[in-house]
């Protein structure tokens, strides 16, 4: 029988360390549209910030909200809204088709099926965007 | 930590209850139902797959990763466990769950649909819970 040598604690192991250029995300497809998703809450926040800037202008008297509204109707805020249109609704669209993963639903005994979860959502986006536009109009 | 000593970590086994029962009295049952809340997460061989896939484990080795989160809930959700509360120390941590920012590519590259994006996504909604519970009911 050979004779192992004494265990010294000292490790000889060298590990593979991945490197992770910071182009990682532009070279698959899944990875950049991850990032897309990521980034749009900049633009959800500009739009926060807008909506927040209209309030206060309100608190200011009608004379400031109606300039906060003018300046609304510029080209340059249209195209930022309309940008800003886009990116929430692939924020929304892309949230929703990953909402399965987060429920853990369960009926009798059987998972509830992705598809519902996914339609429950959008039917649920519906019912709130008919409620708001209701509470707008009247 | 390497990858086998986070595997250990989480105490990938049974915990029995405080007084487990006598051989005697027989095994520990378990329904169809409730082995299919946890089957999914225990077909992971260990691969590495969803390591590779996962940029927040590139950018930080101590994050503990997809199988291991997977494997943690396997047990987490077994019936016959009472070793959650114990893992749930690791689950809250940014090392744990919270360094997940759901990229999702774990569960696409999974050859054994395992999912462990969903695994970790259904253990924030565990760890949200547990840290309100402990607001109320501090132990």
């Amino acid at each position: 029988m050979s004779k192992r040598k004494p265990y010294t604690g000292e490790s000889k192991r060298k590990p593979y360390t991945r490197k992770l250029p910071l182009n990682w995300w532009l070279k698959q497809i899944f990875y950049t549209k991850y990032m897309i998703r990521e980034g749009t809450s900049v633009w959800i926040t500009l739009y926060s910030l807008i909506l927040a800037w209209g309030v206060l202008r309100l608190s200011q008297g009608e004379e400031a909200f109606n300039a906060w509204l003018a300046a609304l109707q510029s080209p340059v805020a249209i195209i930022l809204h309309l940008l800003m249109l886009i990116f929430a609704l692939f924020h929304t669209i892309t949230w929703f088709s990953l909402a399965p993963k987060a429920a853990d639903l369960w009926i009798k005994g059987r998972k509830v099926e992705d598809k519902i979860i996914v339609a429950a959502h959008y039917g649920a986006f519906v019912a709130v965007t008919i409620f708001c536009l209701v509470i707008v109009i009247l | 930590m390497t990858f086998i000593e986070k595997l250990e970590e989480i105490k990938p086994y049974i915990i029995p209850e405080e007084n487990p029962k006598c051989l005697e009295d027989g095994a520990y049952k378990q329904t169809p139902e409730q082995m299919a809340i946890y089957k999914q997460y225990s077909m992971c061989i260990n691969c590495g797959l969803c390591y590779a896939a996962c940029p927040q484990y590139a950018l930080d080795k101590k994050f503990m990763g997809p199988a291991i989160l997977a494997l943690l809930a396997r047990y987490n959700r077994d019936s016959r466990d009472h070793g959650k509360a114990e893992r749930m120390k690791i689950v809250n941590q940014e090392e744990g769950v919270w360094g997940c920012t759901f990229v999702g590519y774990c569960s696409v590259v999974c050859p054994k649909d395992v999912d462990p994006a969903a695994a970790i996504q259904q253990l924030k909604v565990e760890s949200s819970k547990d840290y309100m519970i402990g607001m109320f009911k501090p132990d």
